[in-house]
């Protein structure tokens, strides 16, 4: 192995020139260079549907680029498959967990390159003890025999790590790894990033977090549209610096206060329960008002029972008891379907799985919840649905080149303002959202945001359940906030600050401030 | 360990527990079950496990694939090894290559019909069974000798201290195909690709040659099933794969492989090819007409299945 003097001192290990990509109907990426260097973290930043996980792909061979070339140690390299990539010495750890859930967490660490015995037997001892020594440097006593199906989402994702590291890598590819970990184990993953860079390797780290990526990174590329935006060494730029690169604007979210019509409450729920099965209540005793035109964030971690006050709203708790009245009509004995015909929508939190048809296109997810609407007899009035789809794509900004569009072809923010987009289609008076923001960048996040705010001042009461702070405080004019299926707080956004929400959110005491109603 | 811990990770129990029950009752009640008709039921169920084992390697790629032309390959061969041996050894010799390439051709087609043109291998495996029949037919036309060759009527027939030749094979078979999922990268893959086949991918798994591998196995052990059973019903007939379709599929689930792909264990597919025959057995002890078997045969694995589903519900929920 004689690197040439060019590569000495040069410490690109990775570099791509002029890479794109393009798929049926959408250019993913166009154009970008990209180059990782060895001993340091390279940050990959950009929205959602910026081109960083195509880039990415490109990088560990899971795809291959429609033009540019990509060069290792100087080299030019085509990346026939991941295996081939790995071979050569680039490791990818997945965002989404991909693990065998009935396989063992040392079968899921060796699946790809398993140690033999005489070329054919699995060595299962080898694989335990390495596992074992992998498990030791993520200080996780993980035990390499337990099924991943058995671990914890956070376990999980420490075996993914552990899988890449399990292979020599020179350039180790990471996407979103701290998503599911905790502040804790975060620190861990830190500690065995600095361990990789002091050892030589080129890490190219994808997050969402900026503080984190201010903490470990080195350089950074920014993704807009398909393109590179900018990349710089971290130590020249900011927070503030990377969101204007990433958004093009800096993001701003507030606006005045909504207009807040009188008389009475659009929503009015008195007295909701709904028994926990093992004991206790998810959501205890829950009385609230909400005001047509209004924005009410309801804050609270974890099982505080935000979403199943929602799903009691929505009807989807037979067993909840008290009442819910909206605009002054009793929902309280009714199914679902006539709940959303009475005005109530909701906005799953999984919009993957509760909130969108994935192989159906754009336009088909929009009218399914409304398809009543556009019947003409019993044939559906293809044009009044178009009508009503191009308007639903205008006023909501929904970045798509047609109607007939996958969903699944979207960005994330994209298929959130498709869901939104499907409530707002069945006209209603009261729309819930649980946790819109979850999942989408800073730039999708203030658009959606704007929009809930935009459909207040046209008059829907708008009720959304978030656990992040900044979130709350930037978007609701009032703070409900839940703690142990109780309300535990109730704030005017004037009086409400991070602490006080933090400490109604931790006691589970009502601390009541202002309308309590 | 916890007992219920212990059958739920070794589910071929469920099916050992059964051939128990029933072969102690069968026993109790009857003084028709002898030792001879348990040989008889050992040799059925033997040519059952070397099918249903080709039939686990399928259900095992997971996505609900199955090889519904394990019956047309079981038939064909039959024809090819008695129109080709022409009941001498040296024919045999012959016969082997042809039999062995059915075996691979059709679980090749089965394959490529299912990873290149995306045809679900429920459809994709039940047509090619169709175009198998019609070969068999035209087999049937060309059909003149019931001459056995010597080597294959021992392997078939023989009984070696009392213990039936083909069982002893259906044992070597299942202990090699247990090393091969057990103890080797194929195995593991093969796993994997049942479980997850995205995981599998990006684990760098070589998913599409697995399954198609898997196909192949299907194939090649129907291809020899066909053969033995010839030599076994002394002859070759249309449609004698036939009962194979659904109790290849059942042998598989009744002893523990998870339908939906991802687990499997051939120790419990023997037991579970052993209890499906000894459930017909019972009903022939019984005087049940030939209709009500199939039904019973069809009830008890709709129940295996149902029971394996509502396990799983329970577990996700």
């Amino acid at each position: 192995m004689s690197a040439s003097q060019s590569e000495a001192h040069d410490d690109v290990v990775l570099r791509a020139e002029q890479v794109g990509k393009v798929y049926p109907g959408t250019t993913a990426l166009q154009g970008v260079d990209f180059a990782a260097r060895r001993g340091a973290v390279n940050v990959l930043l950009g929205e959602n549907g910026a081109g960083k996980s195509t880039l990415m792909k490109i990088l560990a061979g899971v795809e291959q680029p429609s033009s540019g070339r990509l060069f290792l140690d100087g080299q030019e390299v085509r990346f026939a498959s991941i295996n081939d990539a790995a071979a050569q010495g680039i490791g990818i750890i997945f965002q989404e967990l991909n693990l065998c859930p009935n396989l063992s967490v040392a079968e899921n660490i060796f699946l790809g390159h398993p140690a033999l015995r005489f070329g054919i037997d699995i060595d299962t001892n080898r694989h335990a003890l390495a596992a074992r020594a992998l498990m030791r440097r993520l200080e996780h006593a993980i035990d390499p025999d337990t099924l991943v199906g058995d671990l914890r989402i956070a376990q999980q994702q420490i075996v993914e790590i552990a899988k890449a590291l399990a292979r020599d890598v020179r350039v180790l590819i990471m996407d979103e790894p701290t998503s599911a970990l905790s502040a804790a184990e975060v620190e861990i993953l830190f500690r065995v990033i600095a361990e990789l860079k002091a050892s030589g390797v080129a890490v190219v780290y994808i997050s969402h977090r900026l503080e984190e990526l201010v903490r470990i990174g080195d350089t950074v590329s920014v993704l807009r549209d398909g393109r590179l935006q900018a990349s710089a060494e971290m130590r020249d730029v900011d927070i503030p610096w990377m969101i204007a690169q990433m958004v093009g604007t800096l993001a701003d979210q507030s606006d005045g206060p909504a207009t807040r019509s009188g008389g009475a409450p659009l929503l009015s729920i008195a007295d909701v329960s709904l028994a926990n099965p093992h004991g206790g209540f998810l959501v205890d005793h829950v009385s609230l008002d909400v005001a047509a035109g209004e924005v009410v964030g309801l804050y609270g971690l974890l099982g505080a029972g935000r979403s199943e006050l929602f799903e009691v709203l929505i009807g989807a708790q037979p067993d909840a008891t008290g009442t819910v009245l909206l605009d002054g009509i009793d929902l309280t004995s009714l199914p679902i379907a006539s709940r959303l015909r009475a005005g109530i929508a909701l906005v799953p939190e999984d919009r993957q799985r509760d909130g969108l048809v994935q192989s159906l296109s754009v336009a088909a997810n929009l009218t399914l919840a409304s398809l009543w609407q556009f019947l003409r007899g019993l044939a559906i009035d293809k044009t009044r649905e178009r009508n009503a789809v191009a308007r639903a794509i205008g006023n909501l900004f929904i970045k798509v080149s047609s109607p007939d569009v996958e969903v699944t072809a979207l960005s994330g923010g994209n298929q959130q303002k498709v869901v939104i987009g499907r409530a707002l289609l069945t006209r209603p008076k009261l729309l819930l959202l649980d946790e819109p923001g979850r999942g989408i960048d800073v730039g999708a996040k203030a658009e959606v945001f704007r929009t809930m705010r935009a459909l207040a001042r046209e008059g829907l009461g708008v009720m959304f359940a978030t656990s992040d702070l900044k979130e709350v405080l930037a978007v609701a004019d009032r703070i409900v906030v839940m703690a142990g299926g109780r309300i535990a707080g109730d704030f005017p956004r004037a009086e409400a600050t991070e602490t006080r929400l933090v400490a109604a959110a931790n006691q589970g005491t009502a601390i009541s401030v202002g309308h309590l109603a | 360990m916890n007992p219920l811990h212990w059958l739920r990770t070794h589910r071929w129990a469920f099916a050992g527990i059964g051939v128990l029950v029933l072969w102690v009752a069968l026993s109790a009640t009857t003084a028709q079950f002898s030792l001879a008709s348990l040989s008889g039921v050992a040799t059925s169920a033997s040519f059952l496990a070397v099918v249903a084992l080709g039939q686990m390697f399928a259900v095992a790629t997971g996505g609900g694939n199955v090889d519904l032309s394990i019956p047309g390959v079981v038939t064909l061969s039959a024809f090819a090894t008695m129109i080709l041996s022409g009941g001498t050894d040296m024919g045999l010799l012959r016969a082997l290559p042809v039999v062995l390439a059915i075996g691979v051709v059709i679980g090749a087609v089965n394959a490529i019909l299912i990873l290149r043109l995306r045809i679900p291998a429920i459809i994709a495996t039940l047509a090619v069974g169709y175009v198998l029949d019609t070969a068999s037919l035209l087999a049937n036309r060309r059909f003149t000798t019931f001459a056995i060759s010597p080597a294959l009527r021992t392997l078939a027939t023989a009984h070696p201290a009392g213990v039936p030749a083909i069982l002893l094979l259906a044992l070597a078979l299942a202990v090699a195909v247990a090393v091969l999922i057990g103890r080797t990268s194929y195995g593991r893959w093969l796993m994997a690709t049942g479980q997850s086949a995205t995981a599998a991918d990006l684990a760098g798994v070589p998913v599409a040659s697995v399954t198609a591998t898997a196909f192949v196995f299907s194939g090649v052990l129907a291809a020899i099933d066909g053969a033995l059973l010839s030599a076994h019903t002394g002859g070759a007939f249309l449609e004698m794969g036939r009962p194979y379709l659904l109790q290849s599929v059942g042998a598989v689930v009744v002893g523990g492989t998870l339908i939906f792909g991802g687990s499997a264990t051939a120790f419990g597919t023997l037991l579970g090819s052993l209890l499906l025959v000894l459930i017909v057995t019972t009903m022939q002890i019984a005087g049940l007409p030939g209709g009500v078997q199939d039904m019973v045969q069809g009830a008890v694995i709709i129940a295996v299945l149902a029971a394996a589903g509502s396990g799983l519900s329970r577990r996700t929920a």
